[in-house]
Protein backbone atom coordinates (compact mmCIF):
# COMPACT_ATOMS: atom_id res chain seq x y z
CA UNK A 1 0.00 0.00 0.00
CA UNK A 2 2.72 2.18 0.86
CA UNK A 3 4.55 2.19 -2.64
CA UNK A 4 0.87 2.34 -4.06
CA UNK A 5 0.10 5.56 -2.30
CA UNK A 6 3.31 7.17 -2.95
CA UNK A 7 2.57 6.49 -6.62
CA UNK A 8 -1.04 8.05 -6.56
CA UNK A 9 0.39 11.02 -5.06
CA UNK A 10 4.04 11.29 -7.39
CA UNK A 11 1.54 11.18 -10.20
CA UNK A 12 -1.10 13.69 -8.42
CA UNK A 13 -3.88 10.92 -8.90
CA UNK A 14 -4.89 10.81 -5.37
CA UNK A 15 -5.92 14.48 -6.23
CA UNK A 16 -7.56 13.63 -9.19
CA UNK A 17 -9.92 10.52 -7.67
CA UNK A 18 -10.59 12.90 -4.93
CA UNK A 19 -11.81 15.71 -6.91
CA UNK A 20 -13.78 12.65 -9.41
CA UNK A 21 -15.56 11.34 -6.23
CA UNK A 22 -16.91 14.67 -5.80
CA UNK A 23 -19.30 14.07 -8.63
CA UNK A 24 -18.30 10.66 -10.16
CA UNK A 25 -19.01 6.62 -9.52
CA UNK A 26 -16.45 4.83 -8.17
CA UNK A 27 -15.42 1.34 -7.98
CA UNK A 28 -12.17 0.07 -5.49
CA UNK A 29 -10.97 -3.36 -5.95
CA UNK A 30 -9.22 -5.06 -3.61
CA UNK A 31 -5.82 -2.71 -2.87
CA UNK A 32 -7.74 -0.42 -4.87
CA UNK A 33 -10.93 -0.87 -1.88
CA UNK A 34 -8.24 -0.70 0.90
CA UNK A 35 -7.14 3.09 -0.11
CA UNK A 36 -10.32 4.88 -0.42
CA UNK A 37 -10.16 4.46 3.81
CA UNK A 38 -8.02 6.62 6.18
CA UNK A 39 -5.01 4.38 6.96
CA UNK A 40 -3.37 1.74 6.29
CA UNK A 41 -0.96 -0.31 8.70
CA UNK A 42 0.61 -2.47 5.26
CA UNK A 43 3.42 1.00 4.69
CA UNK A 44 2.01 2.83 7.30
CA UNK A 45 0.47 5.09 5.16
CA UNK A 46 -2.39 7.56 4.84
CA UNK A 47 -4.98 6.59 2.35
CA UNK A 48 -7.55 8.45 0.09
CA UNK A 49 -10.02 8.99 3.16
CA UNK A 50 -13.02 8.98 1.43
CA UNK A 51 -14.55 6.16 3.51
CA UNK A 52 -13.60 6.15 7.52
CA UNK A 53 -11.53 3.21 8.67
CA UNK A 54 -8.22 1.85 8.64
CA UNK A 55 -6.55 -1.25 7.05
CA UNK A 56 -5.21 -3.95 9.09
CA UNK A 57 -3.21 -7.03 9.11
CA UNK A 58 -4.53 -10.34 8.70
CA UNK A 59 -1.98 -12.17 10.83
CA UNK A 60 -2.47 -9.83 13.46
CA UNK A 61 -6.45 -10.38 14.04
CA UNK A 62 -6.59 -14.02 12.27
CA UNK A 63 -5.00 -17.63 12.46
CA UNK A 64 -4.07 -16.53 8.41
CA UNK A 65 -1.12 -14.46 7.02
CA UNK A 66 -3.44 -14.56 3.88
CA UNK A 67 -6.71 -15.29 2.78
CA UNK A 68 -7.01 -16.69 -0.35
CA UNK A 69 -10.00 -18.29 -2.45
CA UNK A 70 -13.48 -18.04 -2.59
CA UNK A 71 -15.82 -16.85 -0.02
CA UNK A 72 -19.88 -16.60 0.05
CA UNK A 73 -20.51 -13.08 1.20
CA UNK A 74 -23.08 -12.16 3.73
CA UNK A 75 -25.42 -9.30 4.14
CA UNK A 76 -25.18 -7.09 6.96
CA UNK A 77 -27.87 -4.32 6.39
CA UNK A 78 -29.55 -4.93 3.26
CA UNK A 79 -32.20 -2.68 3.94
CA UNK A 80 -30.45 0.16 3.87
CA UNK A 81 -27.14 0.09 1.79
CA UNK A 82 -26.63 1.44 -1.32
CA UNK A 83 -24.57 -1.39 -2.38
CA UNK A 84 -27.12 -3.86 -2.63
CA UNK A 85 -28.58 -2.51 -5.64
CA UNK A 86 -24.65 -3.75 -7.25
CA UNK A 87 -23.73 -6.86 -5.21
CA UNK A 88 -26.54 -9.53 -6.67
CA UNK A 89 -28.09 -11.13 -3.64
CA UNK A 90 -28.83 -14.31 -5.32
CA UNK A 91 -28.54 -16.57 -8.12
CA UNK A 92 -29.96 -14.81 -10.98
CA UNK A 93 -29.22 -17.17 -13.66
CA UNK A 94 -29.45 -20.14 -11.91
CA UNK A 95 -31.54 -22.07 -14.24
CA UNK A 96 -29.30 -21.66 -17.05
CA UNK A 97 -26.14 -22.05 -15.58
CA UNK A 98 -23.85 -24.86 -14.68
CA UNK A 99 -23.82 -26.80 -11.40
CA UNK A 100 -20.36 -25.36 -10.60
CA UNK A 101 -21.42 -21.70 -11.15
CA UNK A 102 -20.09 -19.22 -8.28
CA UNK A 103 -22.66 -17.16 -9.04
CA UNK A 104 -25.26 -20.50 -7.24
CA UNK A 105 -23.29 -20.05 -4.26
CA UNK A 106 -22.76 -16.50 -4.24
CA UNK A 107 -19.07 -16.65 -4.10
CA UNK A 108 -16.49 -13.96 -4.86
CA UNK A 109 -12.67 -14.77 -5.50
CA UNK A 110 -10.52 -12.91 -2.36
CA UNK A 111 -6.62 -12.66 -2.29
CA UNK A 112 -5.58 -10.44 0.61
CA UNK A 113 -2.86 -10.11 3.80
CA UNK A 114 -4.57 -6.75 4.98
CA UNK A 115 -8.36 -6.12 5.81
CA UNK A 116 -10.67 -3.90 7.22
CA UNK A 117 -12.62 -4.48 10.14
CA UNK A 118 -16.10 -4.33 10.07
CA UNK A 119 -17.29 -0.86 10.10
CA UNK A 120 -20.39 1.57 9.47
CA UNK A 121 -20.00 1.80 6.12
CA UNK A 122 -19.55 -2.39 5.99
CA UNK A 123 -22.18 -3.84 3.82
CA UNK A 124 -21.42 -7.41 3.19
CA UNK A 125 -19.15 -9.12 5.43
CA UNK A 126 -17.00 -12.49 5.19
CA UNK A 127 -15.53 -15.08 7.70
CA UNK A 128 -12.73 -16.07 6.92
CA UNK A 129 -12.11 -17.95 9.77
CA UNK A 130 -14.00 -19.50 12.69
CA UNK A 131 -14.11 -16.41 14.94
CA UNK A 132 -13.42 -13.02 12.54
CA UNK A 133 -15.42 -11.52 10.64
CA UNK A 134 -14.10 -9.20 7.70
CA UNK A 135 -15.25 -6.23 5.37
CA UNK A 136 -16.37 -7.68 1.80
CA UNK A 137 -17.87 -4.79 0.90
CA UNK A 138 -18.36 -0.83 1.68
CA UNK A 139 -20.08 1.88 0.79
CA UNK A 140 -20.47 5.32 1.63
CA UNK A 141 -24.56 5.12 1.33
CA UNK A 142 -23.92 7.53 -2.58
CA UNK A 143 -21.01 7.21 -5.10
CA UNK A 144 -18.04 5.46 -3.69
CA UNK A 145 -18.01 1.52 -3.69
CA UNK A 146 -15.26 -0.85 -3.16
CA UNK A 147 -14.66 -4.61 -2.82
CA UNK A 148 -12.07 -6.35 -0.56
CA UNK A 149 -12.83 -9.30 -3.63
CA UNK A 150 -12.20 -9.37 -7.25
CA UNK A 151 -15.48 -9.36 -9.29
CA UNK A 152 -13.32 -9.11 -12.33
CA UNK A 153 -11.62 -13.08 -11.10
CA UNK A 154 -15.37 -14.13 -10.28
CA UNK A 155 -16.84 -15.16 -13.38
CA UNK A 156 -20.12 -14.62 -14.36
CA UNK A 157 -21.31 -13.79 -10.73
CA UNK A 158 -18.28 -10.77 -10.45
CA UNK A 159 -19.62 -9.58 -14.05
CA UNK A 160 -22.79 -9.46 -13.19
CA UNK A 161 -22.13 -7.11 -10.12
CA UNK A 162 -19.56 -4.63 -12.60
CA UNK A 163 -22.70 -4.57 -15.45
CA UNK A 164 -24.74 -3.33 -12.36
CA UNK A 165 -22.48 -0.85 -10.91
CA UNK A 166 -21.99 0.46 -14.20
CA UNK A 167 -25.54 0.54 -15.23
CA UNK A 168 -26.58 2.27 -11.56
CA UNK B 1 -4.75 -40.29 14.12
CA UNK B 2 -5.96 -36.52 14.75
CA UNK B 3 -6.78 -34.95 11.20
CA UNK B 4 -8.48 -31.67 12.51
CA UNK B 5 -4.89 -30.15 13.02
CA UNK B 6 -5.12 -27.05 11.66
CA UNK B 7 -8.86 -24.71 11.49
CA UNK B 8 -10.54 -24.66 8.92
CA UNK B 9 -10.68 -21.26 7.39
CA UNK B 10 -13.90 -20.03 5.74
CA UNK B 11 -12.68 -20.28 1.99
CA UNK B 12 -13.84 -23.20 0.44
CA UNK B 13 -10.70 -25.22 -1.43
CA UNK B 14 -9.88 -24.92 -5.35
CA UNK B 15 -9.60 -27.15 -7.69
CA UNK B 16 -6.48 -25.92 -9.95
CA UNK B 17 -6.06 -26.83 -13.61
CA UNK B 18 -2.26 -26.91 -13.82
CA UNK B 19 -1.49 -25.78 -17.38
CA UNK B 20 1.95 -27.10 -18.41
CA UNK B 21 3.58 -25.17 -21.33
CA UNK B 22 6.19 -26.29 -24.00
CA UNK B 23 7.05 -24.52 -26.79
CA UNK B 24 4.01 -22.32 -26.41
CA UNK B 25 1.81 -26.14 -26.67
CA UNK B 26 0.05 -27.04 -23.81
CA UNK B 27 1.20 -31.08 -22.48
CA UNK B 28 0.83 -33.05 -19.52
CA UNK B 29 3.77 -34.87 -17.63
CA UNK B 30 4.31 -38.18 -16.46
CA UNK B 31 6.39 -38.14 -13.58
CA UNK B 32 8.57 -34.91 -15.01
CA UNK B 33 9.97 -37.30 -17.50
CA UNK B 34 7.67 -37.68 -20.29
CA UNK B 35 5.25 -35.01 -22.15
CA UNK B 36 2.02 -35.85 -23.85
CA UNK B 37 0.68 -32.86 -25.95
CA UNK B 38 -2.88 -31.87 -25.08
CA UNK B 39 -3.95 -29.04 -27.14
CA UNK B 40 -3.72 -25.33 -27.80
CA UNK B 41 -2.74 -23.57 -24.31
CA UNK B 42 -5.49 -20.70 -25.72
CA UNK B 43 -8.30 -22.55 -26.49
CA UNK B 44 -7.63 -24.70 -22.99
CA UNK B 45 -8.54 -21.69 -21.02
CA UNK B 46 -11.34 -20.17 -23.20
CA UNK B 47 -13.19 -23.93 -22.59
CA UNK B 48 -11.62 -23.56 -19.10
CA UNK B 49 -13.53 -20.43 -18.61
CA UNK B 50 -16.90 -21.40 -19.49
CA UNK B 51 -16.44 -23.73 -17.18
CA UNK B 52 -15.83 -21.41 -14.47
CA UNK B 53 -12.66 -22.97 -12.85
CA UNK B 54 -11.94 -21.63 -9.77
CA UNK B 55 -8.29 -21.11 -10.72
CA UNK B 56 -5.43 -21.92 -13.31
CA UNK B 57 -1.65 -22.41 -13.08
CA UNK B 58 0.24 -21.66 -16.29
CA UNK B 59 3.62 -23.50 -15.77
CA UNK B 60 5.50 -22.40 -18.53
CA UNK B 61 8.59 -25.62 -18.34
CA UNK B 62 9.87 -23.68 -21.63
CA UNK B 63 11.10 -20.22 -20.12
CA UNK B 64 12.35 -22.21 -17.21
CA UNK B 65 14.81 -24.09 -19.31
CA UNK B 66 16.09 -21.66 -21.93
CA UNK B 67 15.37 -18.78 -19.27
CA UNK B 68 13.75 -16.55 -21.23
CA UNK B 69 9.94 -15.75 -20.57
CA UNK B 70 7.53 -16.04 -23.38
CA UNK B 71 5.44 -12.59 -22.66
CA UNK B 72 3.76 -12.80 -25.89
CA UNK B 73 1.74 -15.46 -24.78
CA UNK B 74 1.13 -15.10 -21.43
CA UNK B 75 -0.17 -11.78 -22.47
CA UNK B 76 -2.46 -13.70 -24.88
CA UNK B 77 -2.86 -16.16 -22.07
CA UNK B 78 -4.13 -13.34 -19.27
CA UNK B 79 -6.50 -12.02 -22.05
CA UNK B 80 -8.68 -15.05 -22.17
CA UNK B 81 -9.04 -15.63 -18.67
CA UNK B 82 -11.93 -14.02 -16.66
CA UNK B 83 -10.14 -16.11 -13.49
CA UNK B 84 -7.46 -16.24 -11.06
CA UNK B 85 -4.31 -16.97 -13.32
CA UNK B 86 -1.08 -17.94 -11.52
CA UNK B 87 2.50 -18.74 -13.16
CA UNK B 88 5.78 -20.53 -12.80
CA UNK B 89 8.36 -21.43 -14.98
CA UNK B 90 11.83 -18.93 -15.44
CA UNK B 91 11.40 -16.55 -13.01
CA UNK B 92 14.83 -15.32 -11.77
CA UNK B 93 14.86 -11.99 -11.03
CA UNK B 94 12.58 -9.04 -9.54
CA UNK B 95 12.38 -8.10 -12.97
CA UNK B 96 11.25 -11.30 -14.27
CA UNK B 97 8.17 -10.93 -11.31
CA UNK B 98 7.64 -7.80 -12.95
CA UNK B 99 7.22 -8.72 -16.00
CA UNK B 100 4.83 -11.65 -15.14
CA UNK B 101 2.39 -9.28 -12.55
CA UNK B 102 2.51 -6.34 -15.24
CA UNK B 103 0.88 -8.45 -17.47
CA UNK B 104 -1.96 -8.95 -14.90
CA UNK B 105 -1.02 -12.25 -13.60
CA UNK B 106 -2.40 -12.73 -10.36
CA UNK B 107 -0.15 -15.01 -8.38
CA UNK B 108 4.40 -15.84 -9.12
CA UNK B 109 4.72 -19.57 -7.96
CA UNK B 110 8.13 -20.30 -7.45
CA UNK B 111 9.95 -23.71 -6.69
CA UNK B 112 11.60 -24.26 -3.42
CA UNK B 113 14.83 -25.49 -5.32
CA UNK B 114 14.76 -21.73 -7.31
CA UNK B 115 18.18 -20.81 -6.43
CA UNK B 116 17.18 -17.10 -5.97
CA UNK B 117 14.27 -18.13 -3.84
CA UNK B 118 15.22 -16.15 -0.52
CA UNK B 119 15.85 -13.02 -1.95
CA UNK B 120 12.96 -13.06 -4.47
CA UNK B 121 10.44 -13.90 -2.25
CA UNK B 122 11.54 -11.24 0.07
CA UNK B 123 11.15 -8.66 -3.28
CA UNK B 124 7.83 -9.32 -4.51
CA UNK B 125 6.28 -10.02 -0.99
CA UNK B 126 7.25 -6.79 -0.18
CA UNK B 127 6.09 -5.02 -3.18
CA UNK B 128 3.02 -6.98 -4.46
CA UNK B 129 2.21 -8.77 -0.63
CA UNK B 130 2.60 -12.53 0.34
CA UNK B 131 -0.88 -13.14 -1.26
CA UNK B 132 0.87 -12.67 -4.92
CA UNK B 133 3.37 -15.66 -4.11
CA UNK B 134 3.44 -19.29 -3.89
CA UNK B 135 5.85 -21.59 -3.18
CA UNK B 136 6.00 -25.11 -5.03
CA UNK B 137 7.58 -28.26 -3.38
CA UNK B 138 8.66 -31.50 -5.64
CA UNK B 139 9.42 -34.59 -3.66
CA UNK B 140 9.76 -38.33 -4.06
CA UNK B 141 9.02 -40.96 -1.33
CA UNK B 142 11.42 -43.92 -0.46
CA UNK B 143 10.90 -46.14 2.25
CA UNK B 144 8.15 -43.92 4.06
CA UNK B 145 10.71 -40.55 3.37
CA UNK B 146 9.79 -37.85 1.56
CA UNK B 147 12.75 -36.34 -0.38
CA UNK B 148 13.05 -33.05 -2.24
CA UNK B 149 13.50 -33.27 -5.97
CA UNK B 150 15.12 -30.55 -7.69
CA UNK B 151 13.44 -29.47 -11.01
CA UNK B 152 16.53 -27.49 -12.18
CA UNK B 153 19.08 -30.62 -12.06
CA UNK B 154 16.55 -32.97 -12.16
CA UNK B 155 17.88 -35.20 -9.62
CA UNK B 156 17.00 -36.32 -6.04
CA UNK B 157 18.59 -34.58 -3.36
CA UNK B 158 19.21 -35.33 0.10
CA UNK B 159 16.84 -33.04 2.02
CA UNK B 160 13.87 -34.35 3.29
CA UNK B 161 10.76 -32.62 2.66
CA UNK B 162 10.19 -31.46 6.47
CA UNK B 163 13.93 -29.74 6.33
CA UNK B 164 12.49 -28.11 3.30
CA UNK B 165 9.70 -26.77 4.47
CA UNK B 166 11.62 -25.87 7.91
CA UNK B 167 13.46 -23.44 6.45
CA UNK B 168 11.13 -21.49 3.82
CA UNK B 169 10.51 -18.01 5.21
CA UNK B 170 6.48 -18.84 5.42
CA UNK B 171 5.58 -15.77 6.14
CA UNK B 172 6.25 -13.97 2.64
CA UNK B 173 3.99 -16.02 0.76
CA UNK B 174 0.97 -17.74 0.60
CA UNK B 175 -0.09 -21.08 -1.17
CA UNK B 176 2.37 -23.92 -0.53
CA UNK B 177 2.19 -26.84 -3.25
CA UNK B 178 3.21 -29.99 -2.97
CA UNK B 179 4.13 -32.12 -5.52
CA UNK B 180 4.39 -36.09 -5.98
CA UNK B 181 6.94 -36.17 -9.03
CA UNK B 182 6.03 -40.23 -9.88
CA UNK B 183 2.14 -39.52 -9.50
CA UNK B 184 2.24 -36.29 -11.95
CA UNK B 185 0.12 -37.58 -14.90
CA UNK B 186 -0.51 -41.32 -13.53
CA UNK B 187 -3.81 -40.11 -12.15
CA UNK B 188 -3.40 -42.85 -9.55
CA UNK B 189 -4.29 -40.83 -6.26
CA UNK B 190 -3.11 -37.62 -4.48
CA UNK B 191 -0.59 -38.17 -1.77
CA UNK B 192 -3.22 -37.42 0.74
CA UNK B 193 -0.91 -38.58 3.82
CA UNK B 194 1.34 -35.93 3.17
CA UNK B 195 -1.46 -33.64 5.26
CA UNK B 196 -0.54 -35.84 8.30
CA UNK B 197 3.51 -34.46 8.11
CA UNK B 198 4.35 -33.04 10.82
CA UNK B 199 6.18 -30.96 9.32
CA UNK B 200 3.24 -29.19 7.44
CA UNK B 201 0.35 -29.49 10.17
CA UNK B 202 1.50 -26.37 11.90
CA UNK B 203 2.13 -24.11 8.94
CA UNK B 204 -0.68 -21.24 8.53
CA UNK B 205 -0.15 -21.37 4.84
CA UNK B 206 -3.02 -22.67 2.49
CA UNK B 207 -1.97 -26.19 1.07
CA UNK B 208 -2.43 -27.30 -2.03
CA UNK B 209 -1.81 -30.83 -3.08
CA UNK B 210 -0.60 -31.26 -6.63
CA UNK B 211 -0.24 -34.78 -8.98
CA UNK B 212 -2.33 -37.95 -8.82
CA UNK B 213 -5.05 -36.39 -9.05
CA UNK B 214 -8.16 -38.85 -10.79
CA UNK B 215 -11.59 -37.94 -11.74
CA UNK B 216 -12.89 -37.41 -8.30
CA UNK B 217 -11.79 -33.90 -7.64
CA UNK B 218 -14.72 -32.32 -6.06
CA UNK B 219 -16.01 -35.32 -4.58
CA UNK B 220 -12.46 -35.27 -2.66
CA UNK B 221 -12.23 -31.86 -1.50
CA UNK B 222 -15.81 -32.56 -0.32
CA UNK B 223 -14.52 -34.84 1.99
CA UNK B 224 -11.26 -32.95 3.17
CA UNK B 225 -13.44 -29.80 3.92
CA UNK B 226 -15.53 -32.13 5.92
CA UNK B 227 -12.75 -33.55 7.49
CA UNK B 228 -11.22 -29.59 8.33
CA UNK B 229 -7.87 -31.24 7.12
CA UNK B 230 -6.22 -27.81 6.20
CA UNK B 231 -6.33 -28.59 2.72
CA UNK B 232 -7.06 -25.53 0.62
CA UNK B 233 -6.54 -26.73 -2.82
CA UNK B 234 -6.34 -29.15 -5.51
CA UNK B 235 -4.31 -29.33 -8.99
CA UNK B 236 -5.70 -31.30 -11.56
CA UNK B 237 -4.15 -31.50 -15.04
CA UNK B 238 -4.11 -34.95 -16.42
CA UNK B 239 -7.55 -35.75 -15.42
CA UNK B 240 -9.01 -33.07 -16.67
CA UNK B 241 -6.96 -32.84 -20.29
CA UNK B 242 -7.11 -36.23 -21.01
CA UNK B 243 -10.59 -38.83 -21.06
CA UNK B 244 -7.99 -41.49 -19.72
CA UNK B 245 -4.74 -42.29 -19.12
CA UNK B 246 -2.83 -41.99 -22.41
CA UNK B 247 -5.74 -41.31 -24.26
CA UNK B 248 -5.98 -38.84 -27.13
CA UNK B 249 -6.60 -35.05 -25.98
CA UNK B 250 -9.63 -33.79 -24.59
CA UNK B 251 -10.78 -31.47 -22.09
CA UNK B 252 -12.75 -33.05 -20.03
CA UNK B 253 -14.60 -30.97 -17.14
CA UNK B 254 -17.75 -32.51 -16.66
CA UNK B 255 -16.24 -35.21 -13.90
CA UNK B 256 -14.90 -32.42 -11.79
CA UNK B 257 -17.63 -29.13 -12.46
Amino acid sequence: MGEFMARLRATCLDQAIKVFAGHGKILGICLGFQSLYSYSHEGQCECLNLLEGEVKSLSDYTNLTTNVGYLQIIDTNPATTSFQQIVPAKPLLSENISTRSHMNNNEYYFTHSYFVPVVDSTTHVVQPDSKTLITAASSNGDNIYGTQFHPELSHSIGRTLISQFLAK
Amino acid sequence: MNIAFKTSTGTRPRLIASLLIIDELAHISYGYSTYEYVGDPINILNILSGFEVDEVLVIDLSASRANHLNLNLMRRLRAVSDFPLSYAGGIRTMNDANAIMQLGFDKLCLNACNPNLSILLLQISQYYGAQSLAVSVDYTATCNKRYIYNPYTRNVTQLSLASAVDALPVNLFSDLLFSSVPRAGSQTGIDIDIIYDTSIQNLRNPIVISSGLGSNGRELLAQLTELHSGVAGLTASASIFLQSVHSSALVCLERHY
